[in-house]
């Protein structure tokens, strides 16, 4: 027996929709809880590059490809990284970003909706790898803006420096006492960086960056602010 | 404390990102006799001077690794991913 | 009023075009921008600025640097803030401490005049005895103690900040030697980070008009303009970061150095760390030179130099060197009015220079030789100071006294880093031995005191820590060595400073200042058998105050030594530990990073209003209201509890299977796909760790839950026995992809099917079913299950969708009484079923046999983690100690509760709750000693009465377990 209730569009919401809404985020869309603007789109880019903006990132889907032979058949696929390090790709008509975590362990974060998937899936289980689904496991917080490093350096003892940290780069580590996987990422030439970080410490994390951050200057953005900024090149 | 543990993976690290999980002991034999388990379980050579010994990335990769530690300072000489022959 | 300004001079800052005005205890003090508190009090002649921490005697500036204990007050409602560098700020309220009723007339001064009632370690000598009397000497004690008040008040603007920095190089110290340090590290490619207590950089060069020579860059400049040229050098600098009225605190494991600066902590881990923290005065021993008006030398010029503040009118400088004629000449030409000169040397013609002495006597300085000071005179501020020649005694009239002796070097942070230290017997000062790995030093610390030497030092410990540091491309040091050799070669003799002893005499000869403790207490201590320096600090609070010794260290041990008979390389120095320097505990613990764990269904549970519970870093609601309700709900109806803070793992692989046998007192290998079992989870010694379910999906894919609190636990205990072995296992955390709740109720299935299209019947899914279907549209992993001991479906769902599914699965039920139901009644529904949680009803030394767990044990099996301890255990006769109970009415007893037989304690209380479905009080007993049948009667011990209660084996509701089969 069933009723419209197994056939009408499920409702995707982010970790940081209850911060979100208390901040006034508009909704990319009714079934799509992620901030698409907080209500002041220009206000969301000047801020980005005259201070500093933390975003939630998403929806995307994210793809744990772990085993020895889950590396080999991502390069074969042009979707793999160097080690340690970060890259964007395309998978079909799919943009995504590979983060090579370990020799066996790379993170997808690949656009939501995407065919990526089951292709990805596939090739790795053929080569006796395994694809753990985490898209909701992670969330994704972006923090771009000439004061991201003052803001970052308060919770987190890896050396940031941009001579020290390559764009690209990878580190797994504490930020304000929680894990976070995080990877420097400047949007064209503003200081930035992307953190993954558990899904149910995410409002946390989001709002220790928003009270650290009051004194540099930190605002919330959504989704527009950072596509406006990358130029097209979220991915 | 605050010494710094090199992860083969993430680097020098600050010692309370991981957890330590104890000296890198052997583990007896199934059918040992009951004192073989209780010093397994309970005895510890606790040195003064290097020592081998597990640690976890708990707030990082989150990989098991073994490294050797010179306990007296805290210098830790080497670490490195454990081997078949490292492991209980 | 009295006006002490001196005329505008180079080197000060204060802006004389503006007033400010502030309160001390209520009179009004004129000053000027730049001022701190204590040079605007200076200004205005006010002398006393504090009391004593046990004699309440009248203290007043002694070091106007920030070292000693004399200028703690209180400002604006912030208690024990150091006046002479706390910044001066218009409508201030600052009031002293540690006086009553006033700072005037203090009358717990009197404990002053009853000195012999508290002598040295008195509080284990007088006022405990008659006993009956303690309690109200406490009281009094009590009110007396410690310096300021705490601020109750919450202060949410104040964020108090912690910095992670990095260097190639750290340099403690903004002095010249530490300047010139960092320009060659910065030089040689280094990323320096120079960390200085002053609100400018310079050191001492700031404050003298002496010459410097020995570095190209500033030869031929007075130390004004030298200290102003560093600053602009480094200025010009690129990677050098410079943290200003920053005080570096500690030095720790891995090249860290701490250093607070206001209510930011710096933690800043270096390649290596230069300590250039220089060389301080210490205080002069003779009767009462803890009068207000005596200061160290480098005070008095610091007050007149950076503040335009004339000390006193009359000063008289004593001095045992060169050093303190060259201070008197500074003190002259900051506008100081010196009257004499005591040297307590025979003959002070060693290292003199003849222009200071010509100098002073042209400035009509009195010039005494073999000259010490031997007590102060006056009341409230010195008005005499009585001193002893070869000639005899007489008494000079005097407002100031500058104590100059030799300047010793700043020793703490090198000890702490593990450096030694040793007597000098050329200088007659403690110095640093040699310096650990890691570490440098340079400049005065080292104890040279030649200027040349110092800046030389300074260069080549730059050259040395960038190369050290492994910087690319770094110069050699060689030629920065080979002059500094050259200037010490040059410097001329040494002269030594004069030894500490017991002091000329008298009853307040004062050698610790924050603690009060004199050179006849410390007397009376060795007399008790304290002879060895670290046990005297312990017993008399040496150096144990504010100041942690930074005044009274060295005539600590130079008293010890006179006392005892021993050289001072005998007597050595205390063990320096951090922090070097007061710090707040706000400071050091941070930004209250407390970090919060939030279910996907959080913002649905907080709209209901419900009372909530942390357990671990989790919000969950307790319940909702009526746990009876909720209760009653689950029983009758049908109710929804969100579970998704239990762990989840996903274990894949050829191997798992068999891993999971390996972990696991039961076998997971034999699971069928499409099945879910108990498991409970035993460490080597066969206590139980852990309990949950294990499914399985495929061959090779197993999903495995665990406890709430101990998922991480789990997750690194099953990576560890994985590790290194070659094992094709995979293990990944699936605990936040997965939002979780448990249906559960007689009405389950009738909600389930309206939001599915999959087959959920009892001949599809019966009891310990698993499967994937999906479920409002959304994959879903359903576990049939029955914690709560009812028709149940533990339903997994991507953590996105969590809240969209617990919505469906409320609408779909709301016609069938859907309720949701919290931690609390899903408490005492499992309770009713008998159902274990681990660590509430096992503990640290449970067993599998002796939790009633017994029939997972597969005997079996081969070998297993904690099979040698459980087939040991069941050899010796374990069986199950964990039994439930039941008593008719309330109270109910508290969890732990002893139950007793004959006065022994033969048991304690698990789990106990009142059921309201069953209205009788449930519960579950560890008994250690039986008989374990139902129906046996036992005796508990609550609140001080006794509740009678029959064990129960079976459980309190469907025995059988017939309703979470349905």
């Amino acid at each position: 027996m069933s009723t419209t209730l197994t056939t009408t569009t499920p409702i995707r919401r982010s970790a940081l929709a209850g911060p979100a809404a208390r901040l006034g985020a508009n909704w990319i869309d009714e079934t799509t809880e992620w901030a698409a603007d907080y209500g002041d789109v220009s206000a969301e880019i000047a801020a980005a590059t005259s201070a500093c903006v933390v975003a939630d990132w998403g929806p995307t889907d994210k793809l744990a490809v772990k085993g020895p032979g889950g590396r080999r058949v991502l390069d074969e696929l042009g979707i793999g990284a160097p080690l340690g390090a970060t890259a964007s790709a395309v998978l079909g008509e799919t943009p995504l970003r590979s983060w090579a975590l370990a020799p066996d362990e790379t993170l997808l974060i690949v656009a939501a909706d995407g065919a990526a998937a089951g292709t990805v899936t596939a090739a790795v289980e053929a080569a006796a790898g395994t694809v753990t689904n985490l898209s909701s496991g992670l969330a994704g917080i972006r923090v771009v803006g000439p004061a991201a490093r003052e803001l970052l350096i308060e919770i987190c003892a890896v050396d940031l420096a941009a001579d020290r940290f390559a764009e690209g780069r990878i580190a797994m580590a504490p930020m304000g006492n929680v894990r976070v996987t995080f990877a420097r990422r400047d949007v064209r030439d503003v200081p930035g960086f992307e953190l993954l970080v558990a899904r149910d410490q995410a409002a946390y994390l989001f709002e220790a960056l928003l009270h650290l951050g009051a004194i540099h200057g930190v605002r919330p953005v959504g989704q527009r602010a950072i596509d406006a900024l990358s130029g097209g090149t979220r991915w | 404390m605050s010494f710094l543990l090199a992860c083969p993976i993430c680097g020098p690290r600050d010692v309370y990102e991981f957890r330590f999980g104890g000296e890198i002991l052997r583990r007896p034999q199934p059918d040992a006799d009951e004192q073989d388990w209780v010093a397994y379980r309970y005895l510890r050579a606790n040195p003064a001077g290097q020592g081998r010994e597990w640690w976890f990335h708990r707030l990082g990769c989150r990989r098991w690794f073994q490294a050797e530690r010179d306990t007296t300072d805290n210098r830790v000489i080497d670490t490195w991913f454990a081997g078949e022959d490292g492991h209980v | 009023m009295p006006d002490e300004r001196l005329r505008a001079g180079l080197a000060e800052r204060i802006d004389r075009s503006q007033r400010i005005q502030f309160t001390f205890d209520g009179r009004d003090i004129e000053g000027h921008p730049g001022d701190t508190i204590g040079s605007a009090l200076a200004a205005n002649g006010v002398s006393t600025l504090s009391r004593s921490f046990k004699y309440h005697r009248p203290r007043g500036l002694l070091c106007a640097a920030g070292r000693c204990p004399n200028c703690l007050v209180n400002v604006d409602g912030t208690p024990s803030v150091r006046a002479c560098v706390e910044p001066a700020l218009d409508g201030m309220a600052v009031t002293s401490q540690n006086a009553w009723p006033s700072l005037r007339f203090d009358l717990v001064s009197l404990s002053d005049r009853f000195d012999r009632f508290l002598p040295i370690g008195f509080y284990y000598k007088v006022f405990h005895r008659p006993r009956f009397m303690w309690p109200f000497f406490e009281h009094i004690l009590r009110r007396i103690a410690g310096l300021g008040v705490l601020d109750a008040t919450a202060h949410p603007e104040r964020v108090e900040r912690t910095r992670h920095l990095h260097a190639d190089v750290a340099i403690v110290g903004g002095g010249p030697a530490g300047c010139l340090a960092a320009l060659e590290a910065a030089a040689g490619g280094a990323r320096v980070i120079l960390v200085d207590d002053a609100p400018e950089l310079g050191g001492h060069l700031r404050l003298t008009s002496a010459a410097v020579r020995g570095d190209p860059r500033l030869d031929g400049l007075d130390g004004i303009a030298a200290a102003a040229r560093l600053r602009e050098l480094l200025a010009e600098t690129a990677g050098v970061t410079v943290l200003s009225e920053a005080t570096a605190f500690g030095i720790y494991e891995g090249g860290l150095l701490a250093a607070a600066q206001g209510t930011i902590v710096h933690r800043i881990r270096a390649r290596r760390i230069v300590l250039a923290t220089g060389a301080a005065e210490r205080p002069a021993l003779f009767d009462r030179n803890d009068l207000p008006g005596i200061m160290l030398g480098s005070g008095v010029l610091r007050l007149a130099r950076l503040f335009g503040v004339r000390a006193g009118r009359r000063a008289i400088v004593l001095t045992d060197g060169p050093w303190g004629w060259r201070s008197a000449v500074d003190l002259l030409d900051a506008g100081v009015p010196v009257t004499a000169l005591l040297d307590a040397r025979e003959d002070p013609s060693v290292g003199m220079d003849d222009s200071l002495h010509a100098r002073l006597v042209d400035a009509g300085v009195e010039i005494l030789v073999d000259a010490v000071a031997v007590s102060g005179r006056g009341r409230g501020r010195i008005s005499g100071l009585r001193v002893r020649t070869s000639f005899g005694e007489r008494t000079l009239p005097t407002d100031l006294v500058a104590m100059c002796l030799r300047p010793e070097p700043v020793t703490a942070l090198a000890g702490q880093a593990g450096a030694q230290r040793r007597w000098d017997a050329a200088l007659g000062v403690m110095v640093p031995d040699a310096p650990p790995d890691g570490v440098l030093f340079a400049g005065h610390v080292e104890g040279a005191d030649d200027l040349a030497t110092v800046l030389a030092s300074g260069v080549l410990a730059g050259r040395l820590a960038v190369r050290e540091a492994g910087v690319e491309g770094a110069p050699d040091p060689a030629p920065a060595l080979a002059a500094l050799e050259s200037a010490r070669a040059s410097a001329g003799e040494a002269v030594a400073a004069m030894p500490v002893g017991k002091g000329p005499g008298g009853r307040k000869q004062v050698v610790c200042v924050c603690e009060d403790v004199t050179v006849k207490e410390l007397t009376l201590g060795v007399y008790e058998g304290f002879d060895d320096l670290e046990t005297m600090k312990r017993y008399s609070t040496t150096t144990m105050g504010p100041c942690q010794g930074k005044m009274c260290h060295s005539l600590a041990a130079g008293v010890q030594a006179e006392l005892t008979g021993r050289t001072r390389a005998e007597v050595g120095m205390t063990t320096s530990r951090p922090p070097y320097h007061p710090v707040s505990l706000a400071a050091l613990a941070g930004p209250h990073l407390d970090p919060v764990r939030y279910t996907a269904m959080h913002d649905r549970h907080a709209a209901l209003d419900p009372t909530w519970i942390d357990m671990g870093d989790w919000k969950r609601p307790l319940h909702y209201g009526s746990v009876a309700d909720e209760c009653r709900a689950v029983r009758e109806r049908v109710g929804l509890i969100d579970v998704s803070t239990l762990g989840k793992l996903e274990v894949r692989g050829a191997d798992a299977g068999e891993y999971l046998d390996w972990l696991h007192p039961n076998r997971f290998s034999d699971l069928k796909v499409g099945r879910v079992r108990y498991r409970a989870m035993t460490d080597e010694a066969g206590v139980v760790l852990d309990d949950g379910t294990v499914a399985r999906f495929e061959a090779d894919r197993f999903f495995v839950s665990t406890g709430t609190g101990t998922l991480d636990a789990v997750d690194q205990w099953m990576r560890w026995w994985l590790a290194g072995t070659g094992r094709d296992v995979v293990i990944t955390n699936t605990t936040n992809e997965l939002a979780a709740m448990n249906l559960a109720g007689p009405r389950a299935r009738e909600v389930l099917e309206r939001i599915t299209d999959a087959d959920v019947s009892k001949a599809a899914m019966p009891y310990l079913a698993a499967a994937e279907v999906r479920v409002a549209g959304v994959p879903a992993t359903i576990l049939r299950i029955g914690f709560v001991g009812e028709l149940g479906y533990e339903i997994h769902v991507p953590a996105d969708y969590g809240a969209h599914v617990w919505d469906a699965l409320m609408e779909a039920g709301r016609d069938l009484g859907i309720a949701p139901f919290g931690v609390e009644a899903q408490r005492v529904l499992r309770l009713e079923k008998q159902h274990l949680i681990v660590s509430q009803d096992t503990d640290a030394l449970s067993g599998p046999i002796e939790s009633g767990l017994g029939w997972l044990v597969k005997a079996d099996k081969p070998d297993f983690v904690g099979r040698a301890a459980i087939a040991h255990a069941e050899s010796t006769g374990a069986r199950a100690n964990l039994i439930g109970f039941e008593a008719p009415g309330r109270p109910v007893p508290h969890e732990g509760a002893g139950i007793v037989r004959e006065g022994k304690l033969i048991g304690r209380v698990t789990s106990a709750k009142w059921s309201p479905f069953l209205e009788k009080t449930i519960g579950m007993a560890w008994m250690s000693i039986g008989p374990f049948e139902t129906g046996t009667p036992i005796v508990i011990r609550h609140d001080g009465r006794t509740v009678v209660a029959t064990l129960q084996a079976k459980p309190f509701y469907d025995p059988e377990g017939v309703r979470l089969r349905a």
